[in-house]
């Protein structure tokens, strides 16, 4: 009969042994496959496009204003696409939004803005029509449009007719022209429409770094060659293109901008790689523990077995055909474990798509495919053999003849018997509190965050949602806050609403427009740029509506908006870093650019955490919604406007209802996009923590447990391995009490050496978390002394519980006990 | 007249065992004076354990009374019969009963240590019995390192060193050669000579004989003494 046979027989006559065996394996083989599916459909596949080792992202450096990531600007671009010497294709895109008319209710759609060399560059081809040329991008140019499949399915039912047909986008009518493949993506952006941009080459000026570039390489074109030639170019734009009004190109060069071309696939990545690889570390400490709890199974096992074996050397089994037996089962179990792992791996990944946060890109891409199948195939039977070997190298080649006399021994059993699992032991607590005072840190990091004031409150009572107002809607500058103050007034006459205001961008959004800020009283040595600072155009009644204290100075009012007064107000931390105070800061003025005019500081508000909770506060400026004389331009409206509504109702159908006719009536073809509470945009923000919170403690808690089954098995194997010793010490006066206490000691000596090596284990892993902490330290000393203190506490109860009831056992039936 | 150590009054001892009643011992009286030397023997199956464990509190009678030192101990719970083992009670085991992962000095000292005695007393306590057994120059050695002969001398000087009102001794020669159970009986013997109270648990008649008294067991009965065949009294 083969190996295999004899051993799953032998397996199924220890039905418990090996339920609770397959199922540890299992557990961490499951944990790791889904951890892995996530790495291998995120990080570790190609991008979804012919040669994507030639596709780069196109950025520069610019460390004379502290910027390393600076994106790319229509100045850039129209001179790289001209000179350069190492590009097939290169391109400029911006994800932004668009209304939708004419056809049902108006709709707000994302838009991909494109060049062509962007789609180009992808090597993107439509499955209708066709995708964009030179042509599409030339101002005058007849507007086109390109739909995704998606949106071509919803809004066109998948007519083939489509192509030729007109929609308005913006109030303006584009010609479709294509529709791409369901397969289409491009990085993590999902596009409804795409559009060209139609840059006036004769129009265009230095600076506004507002879109991002895409390139391919040509073939045999290093990174290294791509900056070399992007360097070579730089120079080029400041002689091709004038500066803005009130600049010179000096200005610019003080900025000091270098070139920054990388994979495009970091483009989509961004750094969502340190916390897969953490989690991916994490759950392989997981492993690990489960590999440690099942050896040690093996190690009682083998030791039961050890007459068996004894046996089986005194008729001629060499140590080589024990090892191949004992092997065999562990693989076998691994094996089988892993099946099991694969399962809950697949409903693991469902649930970690589903926990996943906001941003974490190549969501949908995410399954279970060939290499994670293999991947859990493979760590299953590295475990069977990993966990397979203690049993081999304690049980094989040892003299057997003593196994065969077992029985009549003279003393109880000595302390070699239980070093090999008292060592795994240690060891599994040892990883436990890593993975434990990992948890911890991230707990301590979501409970600082959540002590940060974000720059609102209670924040479940306010309602959002964003109304765009496109020239073609609406024309006029003033026409556009007018409309807006109208809508506002309509929205406070809804009942329970106690405010209401709006901003460009309410706190958290992502809707972010920076620029640089010049103070009257600051001198600026010859080109020197001040810092870029954080602008919003807001209403009157926007701070309170938000819960934001005024520290200095007053509100805006609407008279301050529609005198186009040059006032605005400004943050603390800015307010703090130019003038010390915000009172002092009040009556200061500041502009945007060197031709602008000089506008007053009136109040100071408190910060702000715009971009999360856990992220430095940007200094911030706000400006009425409609003022004059900014950005070069006569007059300027916050054409695209967030409302936040406070009242109790907020997040009801009703209320929506109710706000949707407050807006329509004063202008029908106005669609509303992002609906939602002022809470869920926070949590949102708070997407990547929680996740990382929620798996760290998943994980600590696996491998918590898993430890303390092992404390758990080791004691309790032990106490019943040392009930003749319990008899002998019953028999010389000891006490139960005694005896509970000895063992305890016992399970608290191996959890006190796991917990002192796990520590320092942890005082080294932590450092790789260092970037997802927030305001704690990753030797934070209250995480790691409270954690000890929990995992010791936890041995000592995993080890009372068996011995409390083995020594409650009579010292005469002890005193038989083999 | 000597003082009493142990008196047992009508004694029994019944196991059931899906619901078959087993006498182990029946309606016994035992006497055992300070100073004695007795040895219980007995065919296999007899009783001598079960009244060795009763004697020694590992176990309880089903009926009778015990008395020892003075003391009613048959009605005593779990937790103080524990202290009476470790005060009044040394036991001499046939398997010695060494623990594997103590040294010879630390399987001494244990039952001192259940005991709460200052380091300092029990340190001369385990060094006196050691020297008595003649094995003080083993104190750091495990028992996996000593012969039979030596740990069984190990398990006298532990019973010795609590300076118990009895020690029991069960089957002492068991495990052993000829050579090392003679040694340990002239132990016992020596012991007795300087004062201690023994009662032994022998199937061998050679080894009974080394007592005072031999108390004979038959099917859990006493048999009265002259009506046996062998010899019963050194």
């Amino acid at each position: 009969m083969g190996t295999a046979k004899l051993t799953i027989r032998s397996l199924l006559r220890a039905p418990v042994f090996t339920a609770v065996v397959i199922l540890t394996i299992a557990l961490g083989v499951g944990a790791n496959t889904a951890i892995f599916t996530v790495i291998e459909s995120v990080l570790l596949k190609p991008l979804p496009y012919p040669k994507p080792e030639e596709l780069v992202g196109v950025w520069h450096t610019a460390p004379g204003i502290a910027l390393k990531d600076l994106n790319q600007s229509a100045a850039n671009h129209f001179t790289y696409l001209d000179e350069n010497r190492t590009f097939q294709e290169i391109g400029v895109w911006a994800q932004l939004s668009a209304s939708v008319t004419g056809k049902a209710d108006p709709e707000q759609v994302r838009t991909l803005n494109v060049s062509h060399g962007t789609l180009a560059a992808i090597q993107a081809r439509p499955l209708l029509g066709r995708v964009f040329t030179e042509h599409d991008d030339q101002p005058g140019s007849p507007r086109t449009v390109v739909l995704t499949y998606g949106y071509w399915q919803r809004r066109f039912g998948g007519e083939r007719s489509v192509i030729g047909r007109r929609i308005l986008v913006d109030g303006a009518a584009r010609e479709v022209i294509g529709v791409l493949p369901e397969a289409f993506r491009f990085l993590d952006s999902k596009p409804q429409i795409l559009v060209p941009f139609q840059f006036d080459r004769g129009k265009v000026l230095l600076g506004s770094f507002s879109q991002m570039g895409v390139a391919r390489l040509k073939p045999g074109v290093t990174l290294e060659q791509a900056n070399a030639d992007v360097a070579r170019m730089l120079p080029m734009v400041l002689e091709k293109f004038p500066a803005p009004p009130g600049f010179n190109a000096k200005l610019f060069e003080t900025a000091r901008i270098g070139p920054n071309v990388r994979p495009l696939e970091k483009d989509l990545l961004g750094d969502v790689g340190g916390v897969l690889w953490v989690l991916m570390g994490t759950v392989g400490l997981v492993l690990l523990i489960a590999c440690a709890n099942v050896a040690n199974l093996l190690l009682v096992r083998a030791e039961a077995r050890q007459r068996e074996l004894a046996v089986r050397a005194a008729l001629g089994a060499g140590a080589q055909r024990i090892a191949k037996d004992l092997l065999t089962e562990s693989v076998i179990l691994g094996v089988a474990g892993g099946t099991l792992g694969l399962g809950l791996a697949y409903a693991g990944v469902k649930a970690l798509v589903w926990l996943a946060p906001a941003g974490l890109p190549r969501i949908d891409e995410i399954s279970i495919d060939v290499p994670v199948i293999l991947f859990a195939f493979a760590i299953s039977t590295l475990c069977g053999i990993l966990f397979g070997l203690i049993p081999v190298w304690r049980y094989t080649g040892r003299r057997m003849d003593g196994a065969l006399r077992l029985g009549s021994r003279s003393f109880s059993q000595g302390r070699e018997r239980h070093r090999v699992q008292s060592a795994l032991v240690v060891i599994q607590v040892a990883m436990a509190l890593v993975l434990v005072v990992g948890s911890g840190l991230m707990l301590r990091t979501f409970w600082a965050i959540q002590q940060v004031p974000p720059g609102f409150t209670q924040p479940e009572h306010v309602q959002t949602l964003r109304v765009s107002f496109p020239e073609a809607e609406v024309k006029e500058n003033e026409r556009v806050t007018r409309m807006q103050e109208q809508m506002l007034q309509n929205l406070l006459r809804i009942p329970g609403v106690t405010a209401a205001s709006l901003s460009s961008s309410l706190t958290m959004s992502g809707y972010t427009n920076n620029d640089l800020v010049f103070a009257e009283d600051h001198t600026y040595a010859l080109n020197e740029l001040p810092p870029i600072r954080r602008f919003k155009f807001i209403s009157p009644g926007y701070f309170s509506t938000l819960g934001r204290k005024l520290l200095a100075g007053r509100d805006m009012t609407w008279t301050d908006v529609y005198n186009r007064s040059p006032v605005g107000l400004i943050s603390e931390n800015f307010a703090r870093e130019y003038w010390g105070s915000p009172q002092s800061a009040i009556g200061k003025r500041i502009r945007e650019g060197p031709k602008d005019a000089w506008r007053e500081i009136i109040g100071v508000v408190g910060d702000e955490r715009d971009d999360g909770a856990n992220k430095k506060a940007p200094a911030v400026v706000y400006w009425p919604l409609f003022l004059d004389k900014i950005f070069g331009q006569t007059d300027y409206a916050a054409r695209g406007a967030s409302f936040a509504i406070r009242t109790d109702r907020a997040g009801t159908e009703g209320l929506l209802k109710e706000i949707q006719q407050a807006i329509w009536s004063v202008n029908r073809n106005l669609p509303l996009a992002e609906v939602s509470t002022l809470e869920e945009i926070y949590d949102k923000s708070m997407a990547r923590v929680s996740f990382t919170l929620v798996m760290l403690g998943i994980a600590g808690a696996m491998a918590l447990l898993l430890g303390v089954v092992g404390i758990y098995g080791v004691i309790s194997y032990s106490v019943t391995q040392s009930k003749r010793e319990i008899g002998i010490r019953s028999a010389l006066g000891a006490t139960q009490g005694q005896l509970v206490s000895m063992f305890v000691r016992r399970g608290l000596k191996l959890a006190a050496a796991g917990a002192a090596l796990g520590l320092v284990a942890a005082a080294i892993a932590s450092r790789f978390m260092e970037s997802l902490l927030f305001e704690v330290q990753p030797l934070d000393p209250l995480t790691y002394a409270g954690v000890a203190g929990i995992v010791v506490g936890i041995a000592a109860l995993a080890s009372y519980v068996p011995s409390r009831q083995v020594s409650g056992t009579s010292p005469l039936e002890a005193l038989r006990a083999e | 007249m000597t003082e009493s150590v142990i008196q047992l009054q009508s004694v029994s001892k019944i196991f059931v065992t899906d619901e078959v009643e087993t006498h182990a011992l029946s309606n016994i009286h035992l006497d055992i004076r300070k100073g004695e030397y007795v040895s219980i023997s007995g065919p296999s199956g007899c009783g001598k354990s079960t009244l060795l464990a009763i004697l020694g509190l590992l176990d309880s009678p089903s009926e009778g009374t015990y008395v020892l030192n003075g003391h009613a101990v048959h009605g005593l719970k779990t937790g103080e019969r524990a202290r009476i083992r470790n005060r009044e009670i040394g036991f001499i085991f046939q398997a010695f009963n060494l623990i594997g992962d103590l040294t010879v000095y630390e399987n001494v000292e244990l039952p001192l240590t259940y005991r709460g005695m200052p380091g300092d007393e029990r340190k001369r306590r385990v060094s006196e019995a050691l020297e008595r057994v003649d094995m003080a120059h083993r104190i750091k050695h495990f028992p996996a390192q000593l012969s039979g002969g030596q740990q069984q001398r190990v398990a006298v000087a532990r019973a010795l060193a609590g300076n118990p009102a009895i020690m029991l001794a069960d089957e002492p020669t068991g495990n052993l050669d000829s050579a090392n159970g003679e040694q340990v009986m002239d132990l016992l013997k020596e012991l007795h000579k300087a004062g201690a109270t023994i009662c032994m648990v022998t199937h061998d008649p050679r080894y009974a004989g080394f007592a005072d008294r031999t108390v004979h067991l038959f099917d859990g009965k006493l048999v009265p003494e002259g009506s046996h065949g062998n010899a019963q009294t050194a």
